[in-house]
């Protein structure tokens, strides 16, 4: 029973620091743009099938700096190629959110276009030895994503709270029209916003990519994923996303030790819908309110 | 005495409304000039079209011998015009020190210092919602002095606020133009005005209805009529 509980902590972990790798970009980006930015999904989609494509022509530590770099890069088009010029026109909120979920099946068409409907594995994920800790299984690859989730994550808070960039993005992400008053410049700002929250979102790809195969439309499911996490801890709050999606890849998985393993998601909308209901500020954000 | 801002033939409307109209004025470097006028004569959206919040819809505004016509607020600002608000704006989740170091890198023992001498007896890391109304004025003011500028726009500094507090904003807007700053104010307290004031400037309906020392003003027949009501 002891190995049992073992496992489903150890996959919960596994489960929520992909999720939270997902849930701080798309956290970062609502918080300081005021927006859902749901085609983050698409850009962690994007992040998965661009170490696939690099992998194929280039030795590991080659094709993932050109996914990462395409994939930010990918993102940052977003940003400039339809909410930049939505921003221009002064668009709603509902606007861009229209504009997001527009993006997120566009991108997933462009990957059906580019790469095609069958699922794919990135070959670099084939050597993959496994360790047993206290009686539970962990591959190499999700020792990988346990510690880069960290060292991200602890990076990320650095970031946030030691660096002048940090201060910046909060300070935007408080009040824009106040930040502009001390000198900050807003559009850097919504530009290092989609390079980090973009950089986030493709490793999060890379990292499931290397975990699990590769479908056109794994974007969705796995923003959605995000986006509970995120609510869960406080959509507003970077910190509270990451715990949110902890939380959440948490219970998703010590939930099928009672119930069937077809019942995760169910769990996760379960669980969206609670805090959504009881605590919709979540676990540590504060109520989302146009800036 | 050298101009630092040249406001020039200003116009604002909204739908058909004239907020500020053809308005224009100097203010001299190294004073403190106080815009005063009824409610609605249009000195915060005057505040607002100088500091690039809201766009003008005719005329030009020059500070420092550069044209700041239609520059965006952060760009205005990096030029050194720093500014308060009518109702106080702190970003409501940072702590004060993070408030204040988002104007300017400085150490805690400078903004330790700074609060001090404003009167403000608060750890940095108080979150700006714990503070009154007052310490939270004071706060703004602080970051709007540390941000490097050489120009302040006060927009009702003492509104709201206690005599404590008052006189301590007294205090540190002269102590500011004694350091070579000079200082824009829009106050409805008159004594505060008049006796801080090197230079007052009346806005009535949008337009410049008087302007020159509290002396003047105070015997200015039209300002009395218009602004005071008599």
């Amino acid at each position: 029973m002891s190995s049992i509980l073992a496992q489903l902590l150890l996959n919960g972990l596994i489960a929520g620091a992909i999720y939270a790798l997902v849930a701080a970009g798309f956290s970062l980006i609502c918080s300081v743009m005021k927006f859902m930015h749901f085609a983050h999904g698409g850009v962690v989609a994007a992040g998965a099938y661009f170490l696939f494509m690099f992998s194929q022509w280039f030795s590991p530590v080659p094709a993932i700096l050109l996914a990462l770099v395409t994939t930010v890069l990918f993102g940052v088009f977003m940003d400039w190629s339809v909410y930049k010029q939505l921003r221009k026109r002064h668009a709603s909120n509902a606007v861009l959110l229209i504009a997001s979920i527009g993006l997120m099946i566009l991108t997933t068409n462009l990957i059906l276009i580019g790469f095609g409907a069958d699922v794919k594995t990135i070959p670099l994920a084939q050597h993959n030895p496994v360790y047993t800790i206290l009686g539970a299984r962990i591959t190499l690859i999700q020792v990988v994503i346990i510690a880069t989730s960290a060292l991200l994550f602890g990076l990320l808070y650095y970031l946030m709270k030691c660096t002048r960039l940090g201060k910046a993005l909060r300070a935007v992400a408080d009040n824009n029209a106040i930040a502009q008053t001390v000198g900050i410049n807003p559009s850097r700002m919504y530009l290092a916003t989609f390079i980090l929250g973009s950089a986030l979102g493709g490793i999060a790809g890379m990292l499931i990519g290397l975990e699990q195969n590769l479908y056109p439309s794994m974007g969705l499911s796995l923003v959605i994923k995000g986006f509970t996490g995120a609510v869960i801890g406080g959509v507003t709050s970077v910190h509270g996303s990451i715990l949110g999606a902890l939380v959440l890849g948490m219970v998703e998985n010590l939930g099928i030790w009672y119930l069937p393993s077809g019942y995760k998601d169910a769990i996760a909308f379960v669980l969206l819908f609670v805090f959504l209901l009881l605590k919709p500020e979540g676990i540590l954000g504060k109520r989302f309110e146009r800036g | 005495m050298k101009s630092i801002l040249c406001v020039e033939n200003v116009t604002k409307k909204f739908g058909g409304v004239a907020a500020v109209n053809k308005c224009s004025f100097d203010v001299t470097q190294g004073t403190i000039t106080a815009l005063i006028g009824p409610n609605g004569a249009g000195k915060t959206t005057l505040f607002n079209i100088i500091s690039g919040i809201q766009p003008l819809d005719e005329g030009r505004m020059v500070f420092q011998s550069e044209d700041i016509t239609g520059s965006a607020t952060h760009e205005i600002a990096r030029k050194g015009i720093s500014r308060t608000f009518q109702l106080t704006r702190l970003f409501k989740n940072l702590t004060i020190k993070q408030n204040l170091l988002v104007a300017k890198e400085v150490s805690d023992v400078v903004l330790k210092k700074m609060l001090v001498s404003f009167g403000v007896k608060k750890s940095l890391s108080t979150k700006c919602t714990d503070l009154s109304y007052g310490q939270q004025r004071l706060v703004e003011l602080a970051r709007a002095l540390l941000f490097p500028h050489s120009f302040l726009m006060l927009d009702e500094p003492t509104a709201g606020v206690n005599p404590f507090v008052r006189e301590q904003l007294k205090k540190i807007i002269r102590c500011a133009a004694k350091n070579g700053t000079t200082v824009l104010l829009i106050e409805h307290d008159m004594d505060f005005v008049m006796s801080l004031s090197d230079h007052v400037i009346v806005l009535n309906e949008g337009c410049v209805l008087a302007q020159g020392t509290p002396a003047v003003i105070k015997k200015n027949r039209r300002v009395l009529e218009v602004y005071l009501g008599k």
